[in-house]
């Protein structure tokens, strides 16, 4: 009776928690919202030299005019404009001489993960476009490993070109591209490989094992090393905030993670884990090496610390409306050598770690499971709520009909 | 043994993870404090005469003293 | 190797000494007791892994030493897991290809 009592108070303060963890998630999203965007207004301050002032002239356009000059000479103009990258909008302003060349390019503000960015100016992408003139359309090689800030970028200073062409020559060659165009093979892919996971977890073929492993690699090869593509914090940061329905420049860990929350609904199960994800794969194949075994850890701390991890990721992502700024899973490193050291010693410490323990990462800080119980912990009350309320209703029926 | 070394793994991992959170946390919130943009690139179009800069006067003696003096 | 004082040097270096010693004297005895059957082709993949083990460890600590330190501990971050794995796997394929006892 007693030990009913303990898993029920437990059970409680779950549920508990559970509900705080949505409330102050909303919250932070509430307080984000209430953060002034002063990027536009700090740029002025910084650009403008004294006895300078804006007119503006179109919607995002403006004219530089010296304040003592009786009559305006030729004038510089400001014009701003915006990309999708990675983790969403990436804006920018961009300053053009009275000859149109371009002369200044200032980052507004950016969506993507820190080290992409980082690399892309490393690689002076920034550099290169400037000098080149707004008459035609801006447009250079994308930095390897960053491809997607980088067309993201150039996208974002041809857009804003595209104001002044437009304004003084009459003339446009940006094409916006609408957000559907960006669904490419990958996600066919990934909607093929997820179907194939779940015909495989359902069956009881002799050889599921080999099978797994097959698809595995598969797995690996196509959504880690060659597009890096697994779901992470910041991929549920996006769907949660609704990154996806404004534009991100890659849907796949969208399209995956959506997915699995559909067999989680469902299954009480994610087969990502299993028989997809990348990072599995390669802490499986490294168990397989070093011949490891399960040692999971089972003090509650352990089991709650991840899980608040999590919470406060999205809360962080939410504020800033930025979730691909908090990330804290190794993918970026162990698939395309891009993230800061401490990522980077994390991952040395999880390969290593893997060859003697079996799946360290997934079985304990991994923040899809922590997602995964949340999600079936809130189904199954769900379900216990919708019974109870089944059971009361014959009574209702039968004071009704009486 | 393996029990050690997947606790010692998951409170080394943790750490790296609250650092790493910090880190983050700590670059977005100084952007919002900062009065100045991202990142910006500006074409250098003002050409400034090269300044000479005076070479500094290097004590080539007491240089020697000081290498002789070196010990490994 | 280390800037950032003289006496870790020598000390690093006397370190790595002795244990070049013990490793030389006594792979021979390990094999044996290991039964592993060891011949030239196995001794050549023993050696040349435990080379790229000590050129790693000299060359990302002379990066150290020259102020590098990000390249330095990079270096040994990617090569020295690597072969952290590639010695796990040798070890399994020697303990595979182990002469099976005669009965």
């Amino acid at each position: 009776m007693a030990k009913r009592k303990a898993s029920n108070r437990n059970k409680n303060l779950e549920k508990l928690v559970s509900v705080v963890s949505l409330l102050a998630l909303i919250c932070c999203w509430y307080l984000g919202g209430q953060r002034a965007d002063t990027s536009q207004m700090r740029f002025f301050a910084d650009f403008l030299t004294q006895g300078e002032s804006v007119v503006e002239v179109a919607p995002q356009l403006f004219k530089i005019v010296n304040d003592s000059e009786a009559k305006p000479q030729a004038s510089k103009w400001v014009s701003f404009g915006s990309g999708i990258g990675y983790g969403g909008a990436l804006s920018v302003a961009t300053v053009f001489l009275p000859d149109d060349k371009l002369h200044t390019i200032a980052l507004l503000s950016s969506k993507e993960t820190a080290p992409y960015f980082a690399k892309v100016s490393e690689e002076k992408l920034p550099n290169a476009l400037l000098g080149q003139s707004a008459k035609q359309a801006f447009s250079h090689d994308g930095v390897t490993g960053a491809t997607l800030t980088s067309q993201a970028y150039i996208s974002a200073v041809d857009s804003a070109a595209d104001l002044l062409r437009q304004h003084k020559f009459g003339y446009s060659l940006f094409e916006p591209t609408s957000p559907w165009q960006q669904l490419q093979w990958l996600d066919a892919a990934a909607v093929v490989f997820f179907i194939a996971a779940v015909a495989l977890n359902r069956s009881r073929s002799k050889h599921k094992a080999k099978l797994n492993a097959g698809l595995l690699l598969g797995s690996t090869l196509v959504f880690g090393f060659y597009s890096a593509s697994l779901y992470s914090v910041s991929t549920i940061g996006g769907m949660i905030g609704g990154a996806w329905l404004m534009g991100v420049a890659n849907y796949t860990p969208f399209i995956l993670l959506g997915l699995s929350i559909v067999y989680i609904g469902y299954y009480n199960r994610n087969i990502y884990c299993q028989s997809l994800c990348p990072f599995g794969a390669v802490q499986q194949c490294l168990a397989k090496v070093g011949n490891a075994k399960s040692s999971p850890i089972r003090q509650p701390f352990f089991i709650w610390f991840p899980r608040l991890l999590l919470l406060v990721t999205l809360c962080m992502g939410a504020y800033f409306r930025s979730p691909a700024a908090f990330i804290y899973e190794p993918f970026g490193i162990a698939f395309g050598m891009i993230g800061g050291i401490y990522l980077f010693v994390l991952t040395i410490v999880i390969v290593l770690t893997s060859l003697v323990v079996r799946r360290p990462w997934c079985q304990s800080l991994c923040p899809i499971n922590a997602m995964t119980d949340f999600i079936v912990f809130n189904k199954n009350w769900l379900k216990q709520i919708r019974s109870q309320r089944s059971k009361k209703r014959p009574h209702i029926q039968k004071a009704k009909e009486a | 043994m393996r029990k050690h070394l997947s606790l010692a793994f998951v409170w080394i991992a943790s750490g790296l993870i609250v650092l790493q959170l910090g880190a983050s946390l700590f670059k977005l919130a100084n952007e919002q404090t900062q009065k100045q943009v991202l990142h910006s690139v500006s074409l250098q179009t003002d050409n400034s005469p090269a300044t000479h800069k005076a070479t500094p006067a290097i004590d080539f003696q007491r240089l020697a003293e000081e290498m002789a003096q070196e010990k490994y | 190797m280390f800037p950032q004082s003289t006496v870790l040097d020598p000390l690093f270096w006397m370190g790595l000494g002795a244990l070049q010693v013990l490793v030389f004297a006594g792979a021979n005895r390990w094999a044996e007791q290991f039964q592993l059957g060891m011949n030239w082709w196995k001794w050549s993949l023993v050696g040349g892994w435990w080379a790229s083990v000590l050129l790693t460890i000299a060359g990302s600590f002379t990066l150290l030493g020259e102020n590098e330190g990000l390249a330095g501990w990079y270096l040994l971050g990617f090569l020295g897991t690597g072969l952290i794995i590639a010695g796990a796997i040798l070890l399994r394929v020697l303990i595979a290809l182990k002469p099976k006892a005669l009965s």
